[in-house]
């Protein structure tokens, strides 16, 4: 009796074994074609230290096979359901022996008894790694309620994913407007509104809340981005409203009535500006300042009446010297992109920490590029001025709000490429002299995630390492009254 | 517990399978909570503690802000209390007890600190001398667990870590009703031990008595039980929305009649069914309206409406506004997710001619076991221009459009409804809540100078309606050359005449309202006259 238990036991294992197994196939058909994956990982640019590109074929058959064969390695990996999962352990060790190479994958597919095969194609692996850790907000691509939402952080070398803030914490309000200082995970804020609203400010270990409205600006504080120094911030404060169309293909304009640009101050908590970047003729948003610190970033628009005209609503990226030490800006501002020109408007200008490129969001009009299906990322070559070709990464859907790895080598940028509605983040690779990679989407463990996952990846941040604050002390401090920043 | 809530609560649509569920798990609350407290002979005969938590537990089910895993969690908390509470005292059975504090917190959140105090209270009154205050440590390790779950953000609050708050409606506050179980159940569990010496069994007239009272007190705490939370009010919502959701405009129109409504929500029903059934402006006037608002309540950022409003819209032919409801009502909804809206979002989605994102949501509504069908059924249309519009419903929505990547916005209220019968003067559905909308507003310079306009354009029905008919007297009263011009009836003129001559007779009569309403309640003046409007 016992005997026949072990026998049974051991038939067991053998046929779990054979069946999954991958099969050896010997004999095969040509289909002539590229295999239809999801995500589209063909002949991608991808970091050395980078989770498995797992992926799904479109139009699986009963049984599938994909090979992967790179510089003294190989693999084979077996699929019922059409999803390939590579094992960790085993893309890290290819990855490893292939960096600077590239890896040929093949797909096989089996229709009855019969294998066919697809066109091999390459993944190319990149010697220059990508800050390990990706910051996000996920959010519906909502009008204006919402429930659950919160900043959360993807170990990019794995599939682990943890809340920095969870609104939850706080009465189920809105936070949004993460960033970081020169992809530092300690220097970090984001804004939270509604009844505990302020700018939560997380620096040496401290995190301070800030009540940012004053009587001399129009609005708290709103869109951000670091001075290299981690001393100053500086912000958009704007008047924003937002109309329905009732059919466009952009569902909603969002545009900003009233803009100006400041910056703040870390250490006073003083907000100040200049006449440049706050005149009452112009909207002034979007700041963004240089690796060095020495020259603020920003775009600027003609104002007309909204919404009726806000097609006519364009903004040139313009520059102004900044000068840290007296807290002063230039007298003359520089047009880096002419909305008048090019009949187009900018946005979200970010240079590569190296200070050699600058990448910005354009699109038709207004400031509100993630509801223009039209809008590209352009990328102008500060040393060559001269744009560089991004076609590569760019998409016929919304290729919008973007940043960079602290190398200057990898862009991450949201768009709806996918299904025109949810923002997923995409990776592109950014070569010395600025060649770019084609973009490939955020792998996750199960290639169908995306299918029924319905938030969407907002203000995609790369940051250079774990981002490790504590929620519950933010929610804490979050409580209190916090500082009142003051205009000078 | 959270996702078999949400497993189950899928077959709510089903007629009276929703209450049968509740109905099964209110039961086994019942069964489970009377071998809980009346564990001995003697003191099987107090009912009353089972039966007021199964009132209790019945009357949560009434709020529909309550989540149904609450009820689960609460089941699941006696069901634990119970199995342990029975068992023989050994080491196994106390390992256990702790193992089950957290994994019951997993499992179904803050029920994991009653099952600890419950248990805690049982041994405190039944336990050996020398253990029961050692049970102390019970409810100080359940305290820890919840605690610790707040402290590392799994939890949002420690009302949520520590009482039944985590199953109410994520940003309301929740009523004292949702205490009442817990509290029952903290109550009965301690006097449990002592109800046998109550013992009233002995004597049938005691017995008799002992039974009595009881039932007299179920009976009060029932009573008083539906008179607090049995949500009368929105039962009547509840059905016209089963209703709307179901396509059935008669029976909202029957469940209507006759009725003195000053439910918004209920008029707004009622008129979207009228105008479904394309009689908006001839019948409205026969049932009490009340300002614009009798059309669609404000525009509330509130999910609770989102179903009725994007309804509202789909029918106008207001696409863009359905959809957005339907979105805010989607991602809002408890559970994050309603199969009745995700079917609205495939279909704002197909007339758009969105087929990716329709796509989408039709993959995930054929995972669910109710929508599958329908969803499957939908796959045709994706990337089919042609045959999206010549379908009954989606081709009649795509007429309602403007121009693909136009600049017209949607505002709600009257001036997106214009919008929408100039782009489609066939859209019979926007033109009718367009007059209605001015007959509702009282603002009879707004509705001559839309009237000539439409008239100019050759927009009006050959028939008027009685109600445009009797606003349009009123409008051209001095010019009663033209009323025949205008469109209005021989029958209407002589009401009108009827109208007057009544109103002139009674116009010094404190009661001249009710006199009018018992021969002229249907009409627009009697509306125009005597009801008062929030403007």
């Amino acid at each position: 009796m016992k005997q026949s238990k072990y026998a049974v036991g051991l038939l067991l294992c053998l046929l779990s074994f054979f069946s999954c197994s991958v099969p050896d196939i010997r004999e095969y058909k040509d289909t002539g074609v590229s295999p239809d994956l999801f995500p589209d990982y063909i002949d991608v640019t991808v970091p050395c230290n980078i989770a498995p590109l797992n992926f799904r074929l479109q139009q699986p058959g009963t049984r599938e096979v994909l090979w992967l064969e790179g510089k003294g390695r190989a693999l084979k990996i077996s699929s019922s359901d059409g999803k390939f999962s590579i094992p960790p352990h085993q893309w890290k060790n290819l990855l490893e022996a292939n960096k600077g190479g590239t890896i040929k994958l093949t797909v096989f597919s089996k229709e009855g008894e019969s294998w066919k095969r697809y066109n091999p194609f390459s993944i190319h692996i990149s010697a220059d790694p990508v800050d390990p850790y990706l910051v996000y907000r996920l959010i519906e691509p909502g009008y204006e309620l919402w429930d659950k939402m919160g900043i959360y952080q993807r170990d990019l070398e794995n599939y682990d994913e943890s809340a920095v803030y969870e609104n939850k914490m706080t009465g189920y309000n809105c936070v949004n407007c993460h960033s970081f200082c020169m992809q530092n995970p300690g220097e970090m804020m984001f804004h939270m509104r509604g009844q505990d609203g302020g700018t939560m400010l997380v620096k040496n270990g401290e995190t301070e809340k800030l009540n940012t409205k004053t009587d001399s600006t129009i609005s708290a504080l709103v869109y951000p981005c670091w001075h290299p120094s981690g001393r100053f911030i500086a912000f958009s404060v704007n008047k924003i409203e937002q109309v329905f169309y009732l059919n466009n293909r952009n569902r909603i304009e969002v545009f900003d009535s009233e803009s100006d640009v400041v910056v703040y101050d870390t250490d006073e908590h003083e907000i100040f500006t200049s006449p440049l970047l706050s005149d009452k003729k112009m909207l002034e948003t979007f700041p963004g300042f240089s690796p060095d610190g020495k020259t603020l970033y920003f775009c600027s628009a003609k104002t007309f009446p909204v919404p009726v005209k806000s097609d006519s609503v364009k903004y040139s990226l313009c520059s102004v010297p900044f000068f840290p030490g007296t807290r002063t800006f230039g007298e003359k501002v520089d047009t880096v992109f002419n909305a008048e020109v090019t009949g187009k408007s900018a946005s979200f200008p970010r240079i590569s920490p190296d200070g050699r490129f600058l990448l910005f969001t354009v699109c038709g009009y207004g400031s509100f590029p993630i509801w223009h299906k039209e809008a590209d990322l352009y990328m102008l070559d500060l040393k060559t001025k001269k744009y560089i070709d991004m076609s590569k990464v760019n998409s016929p859907d919304v290729d919008s709000y973007h940043s960079w790895s602290s190398n200057s080598r990898w862009i991450v940028f949201s768009s709806r490429r996918t299904d025109g509605l949810y923002t997923r983040p995409y990776i592109a690779h950014i070569g010395e002299n600025g060649e770019a990679g084609k973009a490939f989407m955020l792998p996750q463990k199960d290639p169908s995630f995306y299918d029924a996952f319905m938030k969407s990846y907002n203000i995609p941040e790369l940051v250079k390492g774990e981002v490790k604050t504590d929620p519950y002390c933010i929610a804490g401090r979050a409580k209190s009254p916090g500082v009142s920043v003051k205009f000078r | 517990m959270e996702y078999l809530s949400h497993f189950l609560v899928q077959f709510f649509i089903v007629p009276y399978l929703g209450a049968a569920i509740e109905t099964i798990a209110l039961l086994f609350i019942f069964i489970i909570s009377s071998k809980l407290f009346l564990r001995q002979e003697k003191s099987k005969l107090f009912f009353i503690a089972p039966a007021t938590v199964f009132l209790s537990c019945l009357f949560t089910c009434f709020n529909f802000n309550i989540f149904f895993q609450g009820l689960l969690s609460f089941l699941l908390c006696i069901y634990c209390l119970h199995i342990f509470i029975s068992a023989k005292d050994s080491l196994l059975r106390n390992i256990f007890v702790f193992v089950t504090v957290p994994l019951l917190y997993w499992l179904a959140g803050p029920v994991s600190v009653l099952f600890a105090v419950c248990f805690f209270l049982n041994e405190l009154f039944t336990g050996e001398n020398k253990k029961r205050i050692g049970w102390l440590f019970l409810p100080v390790f359940a305290c820890l667990v919840s605690w610790l779950a707040v402290r590392l953000s799994f939890t949002g609050s420690f009302r949520a870590g520590f009482l039944p708050d985590m199953y109410y409606q994520t940003k309301l506050s929740p009523p004292f009703l949702i205490y009442i179980p817990w509290l029952l159940l903290l109550i009965w569990i301690s006097v449990a031990t002592f109800l046998p010496k109550f013992n009233f069994s002995g004597k049938k007239s005691y017995r008799a008595i002992g039974i009595g009272i009881q039932f007299l007190l179920l009976i009060l705490f029932f009573w008083q039980g539906i008179v607090n939370f049995g949500d009368r009010a929105s039962y009547e919502v509840k059905k016209l929305d089963y209703y709307a959701r179901n396509c059935q405009w008669d029976r909202i129109i029957t469940a209507s009649e006759g009725k003195n409504m000053h439910n918004y929500l209920h008029i707004n029903y009622l008129n979207l069914a009228l105008a479904e059934k394309g009689c908006l402006l001839e019948k409205m006037f026969r049932f009490n309206q009340k300002g614009t608002s009798s059309l669609e309540v404000s525009r509330q950022r509130n999910n609770i409406l989102s179903a009725l409003m994007s309804d509202i819209n789909f029918s106008i032919g207001d696409i863009a506004s359905s959809q957005r409801y339907a979105f805010e009502g989607y991602e809002t909804s408890s559970g994050g997710g309603s199969g009745r809206l995700l079917k609205r979002l495939v279909q704002t989605n197909l007339i758009y001619g969105e087929y990716a994102i329709a796509e989408k949501y039709i993959r995930i509504l054929e995972r669910t076991l109710l929508y599958r069908k329908w969803a499957t059924s939908q796959r045709q249309f994706l990337y089919n221009d042609s045959l999206c519009r010549k379908d009954p419903l989606l081709g009649e929505k795509i007429k309602c459009l403007p121009p693909r990547d136009g600049r017209e916005f949607t505002t709600g209220g009257p001036e997106t409804l214009k919008v929408l019968t100039d782009i489609n003067p066939a859209n019979k559905t926007a033109q009718d809540y367009f007059f209605a909308y001015l007959l509702l507003s009282k603002d009879m310079k707004f509705f001559s100078d839309f009237f000539s306009q439409y008239e100019q354009k050759g927009m009006l029905p050959s028939q008027l309606s009685e109600p445009v008919q009797q606003a349009l007297l009123m409008c051209y009263e001095s010019q009663s050359g033209i009323w025949k011009e205008k469109g209005i009836s021989e029958k209407t003129i002589g009401q009108y005449k009827a109208y007057k001559f009544l109103f002139m007779k009674c116009r010094n009569n404190p009661d001249k309202k009710e006199i009018m309403q018992k021969e002229f309640a249907s009409t627009y003046w009697f509306y125009f006259q005597f009801i008062n409007i929030e403007k």
